[in-house]
């Protein structure tokens, strides 16, 4: 009997859960995720719906950043596609929600793709300028074509059902969401460890070397471009019923960077980079949250002063990873993991 | 090993703030929520705004409180960023439990409507749209001021009844940012200078940030407006000002009540000179009665800084609300419907003239329809006519 993990086929390294130590993690994480609303706060439930819609965002991010390697700026504006045409189809059209929902993430797909095409041409920085330019486009129609928007006053989102459910409750939103987000986790794994996610590594990597041993490119990029705004689409439409109004202003280039910086912080080009990254995000920010506001409470004559130090240490948290964590939390995990995993005899 | 040091070391120490300055829980206290941008682009308004309301209830705890209760003000910074402030909202709201809260932006405020509504807490606007002050739609959104389209008109009525000419109307263009604050008073405003004779030219849509006007000036100087009203914030109003002086344009500018106030004459330096503005709060050192505190208070917590208009508008506020506590903890209703209701019974609420008298019946949240022209003279805010009023009648009521 093998000691540790001894793969002897490709199967075997491929599989999603190497022990069945992890499966019941998994299990059990999972389990706690659903009792969760059950002994939680309302403000603790639509903290984790937040972080929920955010993780599917992350993941599509990552899959088109971490994976493909193309930089992009414009990830929101692709929210914003998924959360009107989710709203607009509900409310204009009468399409039923479960239809809806898939049909924005379609929907953010196909402008995804189109704002994808300048990848043909354009790497890095270049590309990432491209997209910064989607998210103008995109702002600007939605504030502009009023009769369909609602231009500047946005528009009200008729809560969705799917058959008795109504997703105006918190914590119906709020296991839609957890659904969802574990659907797409698994997703992304799934496409990652597919002959695609290896066409996207290979691309990410050396683009030249891939295109010479047979990797279409253009077609692989294209896919990652669509297959990151189908997930951004999705969070789109869970962020509409989420917020339950929408306007050009919740979707604008801040909130792009935002889901950019938690792929960092998480790690990009790793599946639970997303969920380490939001979850560290959500954290240090309602901990900062708490922090500056008690101080503000302790010390009412200087709160300008104690506002500051949440932007300060949202700054520093990033350098610090940029500089002693490139890889991302993910990474550390491996490594922590590691290290116990020998534990006492490490050497 | 040092690198994690640093890491921990840092994670400590604002753990060990956060622990530190926990708040001592006492029943004789009654919450109340700031939801406002202390970060993001409009934080140097929001930073005065704030400073006004936290010595208006310093000032209030220190002459007796809310019939004995403290009033704590519980300030949360939303960066301009509606996510950030619909978290914010529900912190305050279901975490904190508040009775009612202020909501700086108005992109949050928009969003957070319907949640208003249903959820039934009172809340205080900065945003004074017009689409706020009607019961029936927002049953629980107050805000201390007549609405930026009610301040239109008035500035059109001034432009109107001080016109001589007699040979042609006086011409007149609008100055907005493309977004929902630029946009709300157009429709309201552009009919009533109709009816009132009034002749409107070619909008000027100037975005924020603001750096470069002068397209928009050169284009606006064609029809060669008499006065141009400017829909904008101080920041970058000053730059609308500033590039006007240069090209040398002879319209006489109107700021609207976010776009005037003290920075505006510091930012532009001295381009504001000679433009109007139209204001319901009294500048900082009015000759009223009731500025003498809000002059002591701020001299003796922030010696040495810039007293503004926008810091008198946070003690209005402040003084709104806790008139309002008062009257609902009196009536043993201290609950958001009750606080709503007290609202409600407000006749002439008198702030001392720091604004003016406000008024909330059940079907009108209209707070006054008064304001004042003022003039830039030598970089100091002069009042050139008293109170122009506009009847309380239903013509554009909510819209």
């Amino acid at each position: 009997m093998p000691a540790g993990l001894f793969h002897e086929n490709y199967r075997s390294d491929e599989r999603i859960f190497q022990t069945w130590f992890v499966k019941a993690w998994l299990i059990a994480f999972l389990i706690a995720c659903a009792l969760f609303p059950l002994v939680a706060s309302k403000y603790m439930v639509s903290i984790l719906t937040e972080a929920g819609i955010a993780i599917i965002a992350c993941h599509g991010l990552n899959v088109l950043t971490g994976f493909t390697g193309q930089i992009s700026l414009g990830h929101a504006a692709f929210l914003g596609v998924g959360a009107y045409t989710c709203t607009i189809l509900i409310g204009q059209a009468g399409v039923p929600f479960i239809v809806a929902l898939p049909l924005s993430g379609v929907m953010a797909a196909l402008v995804g793709m189109i704002f994808g095409i300048p990848s043909l041409r354009l790497r890095g920085l270049y590309l990432a300028i491209a997209t910064i330019a989607a998210q103008f486009i995109i702002e600007f129609v939605i504030r502009r074509w009023d009769s369909l928007t609602g231009g500047v006053e946005g528009l009200f989102v008729d809560p969705g059902s799917i058959g008795p459910i109504q997703f105006d409750n918190h914590i119906n939103l709020y296991y839609l969401t957890l659904v969802l987000a574990v659907a797409a986790t698994f997703a992304v794994k799934n496409i990652v460890r597919a002959r695609s996610g290896r066409a996207f590594v290979a691309i990410r990597d050396r683009y030249l070397a891939a295109e010479v041993i047979g990797v279409h490119v253009f077609k692989y990029r294209l896919m990652s471009f669509a297959v990151s705004s189908f997930f951004a689409g999705i969070a789109g439409a869970l962020m509409a019923q989420y917020l339950q109004v929408i306007t050009h202003e919740s979707f604008t280039i801040h909130q792009s960077i935002d889901y950019l910086a938690m792929c960092i912080i998480g790690g990009l080009g790793h599946i639970l980079g997303g969920i380490y990254g939001v979850g560290f995000w959500f954290i240090l920010e309602r901990f900062l949250e708490v922090a500056t506001t008690s101080l503000n409470t302790a010390f009412p004559d200087h709160v300008t002063w104690f506002v500051s130090i949440r932007e300060i240490v949202f700054g520093c948290v990033i350098v610090l990873f940029l500089i002693f964590e490139p890889d991302g939390l993910a990474a550390r995990w491996r490594t922590i993991r590691a290290y116990w995993k020998l534990w006492p005899f490490s050497y | 090993m040092k690198k994690r040091t640093i890491v921990f070391a840092v994670l400590a120490m604002f753990f060990c703030m956060g622990v530190l300055v926990t708040n001592a829980v006492s029943a004789d206290k009654i919450k109340w929520g700031v939801l406002i941008d202390l970060s993001g682009p409009t934080s140097d308004w929001g930073k005065n705004q704030v400073k006004g309301q936290l010595d208006a209830a310093r000032w209030v705890n220190e002459n007796g409180g809310i019939n004995g209760k403290k009033l704590e003000l519980i300030v949360i910074d939303d960066g301009y960023k509606v996510p950030r402030g619909v978290a914010g909202y529900n912190r305050l709201v279901d975490s904190e439990n508040v009775m009612g809260l202020y909501i700086q932006s108005t992109g949050t405020t928009m969003t957070l409507i319907k949640k208003i509504v249903k959820d039934g807490v009172v809340t205080i606007a900065a945003s004074f749209t017009s689409k706020f002050q009607n019961p029936a739609k927002t049953p629980f959104s107050f805000f201390v001021s007549p609405s930026y389209g009610t301040m239109g008109r008035i500035a059109i009525k001034w432009i109107r009844d001080s016109w001589k000419d007699t040979s042609r109307n006086p011409k007149l263009c609008f100055l907005y940012p493309d977004n929902k604050y630029g946009r709300d008073i157009l429709n309201v405003c552009k009919d009533y200078a109709k009816k009132i004779g009034v002749d409107v030219g070619p909008d000027q849509v100037i975005n924020w940030p603001t750096k470069d006007a002068t397209p928009q000036l050169m284009n606006m100087k064609r029809y060669n407006p008499d006065y141009a009203y400017i829909t904008s914030t101080a920041m970058n109003g000053a730059v609308i000002l500033k590039n006007a002086k240069a090209l040398g344009i002879k319209t006489k500018f109107i700021s609207n009540i976010r776009n005037f106030e003290e920075s505006l004459i510091k930012l532009s330096g001295g381009a504001a000179n000679g433009t109007y503005g139209v204001h319901p709060i009294a500048p900082y050192g009015a000759q009223v009665p009731g500025m003498k505190k809000v002059v002591v208070s701020n001299e003796k917590w922030h010696k040495g800084e810039m007293g503004t208009n926008v810091y008198v508008e946070g003690w209005v506020n402040i003084l709104a609300v806790t008139n309002a506590l008062r009257m609902a903890d009196k009536a043993g209703k201290l609950t958001p419907v009750g606080i709503r209701e007290a609202f409600e019974q407000f006749r002439g609420f008198d702030t001392g003239g720091l604004a003016p008298p406000l008024t909330f019946t059940k079907t009108d949240h209209r707070a006054s329809m008064a304001a004042k022209i003022y003039e830039v003279k030598s970089d100091k805010i002069e009042a050139i006519t008293s109170w122009i009023e506009l009847p309380r009648d239903k013509t554009y009521f909510g819209k």
